[in-house]
């Protein structure tokens, strides 16, 4: 069964169509990367899987689940924007995890809280931009989830710091996961890729294989995404 | 699920909550204190603040906890909450019915704080402090007295009243933040609001019209009036309660707490 299935899915924002018809399948056990040119739809088609736009058209399923309890309960979605409260501790937003999300994992959370270097007792309003994105990203992968949605995980973040994030991101990630990354950083992200589907206006425009698409077009990644939207 | 979804309501909000009726309670008991020992008029003045702040009360914590409602379901920590494997449905209710019981509270805190409020009030025109408790307790001896379905009444509407407060504000911040609406941000949340304020203000005026109504002029003895135009036949000041007004304004708020029941279950878009 494929982790992701996508049939002729279609997003509107009043007259504006986000996604355009776009069909995908993604097998389960692959890091992917979602690439593709700002506003090509990468957001909102991670928000329709993970049951933040109810209003679209067209089939999702995840695991066979159209996005719902059932599948919110194996999809770890880690947004673009801060989601956690400003006035919480690291602490007492793991509690807060553990307390939701039946396959998460404290023993995980606290080990990557110690390999970021973060005091478990700080703020989140006390922490920088790259600090609680770090936060962010070890509350995400330390559920046990089937499904890992990541919005822009590495951006806005110096590029030390980006490798750091990836590392935590695949440090024991469970290897029947998808986990399915939206970026623009593809230089950054390549090394961690087994497959990507590059978007544009709303459709994916190619998806495969890392290995075989460097094979195939005898480039990187990071070149082929630049000729391909060139 | 849902006692932990109650739980993290509490620990989100007992802060705020507990603050506010703290600084309530402070600012009543200081305009309390103030208009017994001031001179006229500063001690109307006071004792009218005092009123007002135990009254400001009632209102503050239902807004409190829907702009909490607000900020964790459709703002910043909506995310959050969305991504819960619970149903929509689920997450509403318990939502809503934290903010019933939060406001319920409030409603009887509130009600305490008119007590040294009253007390003030009174003795800016002499009346001693003993007396304005015995007019208290003769105000409830009347309501215990009063017939069993009236009682009823009282009682069904006191236990709806903290609906009617809080559904405003969770149909505006649920319809108004639909796709339709929502890219003007929490302007659509501010007109939705508005919109339901003139609808309920229209339905109530008509209702007006719709009999009968409770001729209190005789209490404990009540007649029904099944004029439509009793109420402006017998005069503006007089006894007379209109039932379609409350049953109108509880009607509405049971179908638009249902309505925003269904948008956030089924019409959620988060941007």
């Amino acid at each position: 069964m494929s982790a992701i299935s996508i049939r002729g899915l279609t997003k509107d924002y009043g007259k504006f169509r986000a996604i355009n018809g776009l069909d995908l399948e993604l097998p389960p056990g692959q890091i992917v990367g979602l690439l593709g040119e700002n506003g090509c739809g990468k957001t909102t088609l991670l928000k329709v899987l993970a049951g933040a736009l109810t209003q679209y058209g067209g089939e999702v399923s995840i695991h066979g689940h159209r996005p719902g309890p059932e599948s919110k309960a194996i999809v770890s979605f880690l947004p673009d924007a801060s989601f956690l409260p400003d006035s919480a501790t690291i602490d007492f937003c793991i509690r807060m995890y553990d307390d939701f999300f039946a396959d998460f994992s404290r023993e995980h959370a606290s080990d990557l809280i110690g390999f970021f270097g973060l005091d478990p007792s700080r703020k989140l309003s006390t922490l920088s931009k790259g600090m609680r994105e770090k936060a962010q990203i070890a509350l995400a992968m330390s559920r046990r989830a089937k499904v890992y949605l990541l919005d822009e995980p590495i951006s806005g973040v110096d590029p030390a710091a980006r490798d750091i994030l990836l590392q935590a991101i695949i440090r024991d990630l469970p290897p029947e996961a998808l986990v399915l990354i939206s970026t623009h950083l593809i230089h950054d992200l390549e090394p961690i890729l087994d497959g990507v589907a590059f978007m544009r206006y709303g459709q994916v425009l190619l998806t495969g294989d890392v290995d075989d698409l460097r094979t195939q077009h005898g480039v990187s990644i990071d070149a082929l995404f630049r000729k391909v939207y060139r | 699920m849902i006692r932990t979804l109650f739980k993290h309501e509490l620990l989100r909000t007992w802060r705020p909550f507990a603050l506010v009726t703290l600084a309530v309670t402070l600012v009543v008991a200081t305009f309390s204190g103030a208009a017994m020992l001031l001179p006229a008029p500063l001690n109307v003045l006071f004792a009218v603040l005092a009123v007002f702040a135990a009254a400001g009360y009632i209102v503050a914590v239902p807004l409190l906890i829907s702009l909490d409602f607000y900020r964790s379901t459709y703002s910043k920590t909506g995310y959050f909450t969305a991504a819960i494997p619970a149903a929509g449905s689920t997450i509403f209710t318990v939502k809503a019915a934290y903010a019933y019981l939060a406001t319920l509270l409030a409603l009887a805190i509130g009600f305490l704080l008119q007590i040294p409020a009253n007390i003030a009030t009174g003795a800016t025109s002499g009346v001693a402090p003993r007396e304005t408790l015995a007019m208290l307790g003769r105000a409830l001896e009347a309501i215990g007295e009063l017939p069993a379905w009236l009682l009823a009444v009282f009682v069904v509407t006191v236990l709806l009243y903290p609906l009617v407060m809080i559904t405003p504000f969770f149909f505006a911040a649920t319809v108004g933040s639909e796709a339709w609406i929502n890219r003007s941000g929490f302007g659509g949340v501010v007109l939705t609001w508005f919109l339901y304020y003139v609808a309920t203000q229209i339905l109530g005026v008509l209702s007006l019209f719709i009999p009968p109504s409770l001729d209190l002029r005789r209490f404990p003895d009540i007649e029904l009036l099944w004029d439509p135009m009793a109420i402006f036949k017998i005069g503006d000041n007089a006894p007379v309660l209109p039932v379609a007004v409350f049953v109108v304004l509880f009607g509405v708020a049971i179908v638009a707490i249902g309505w925003a029941k269904v948008s956030y279950s089924r019409r959620l878009e988060l941007r």
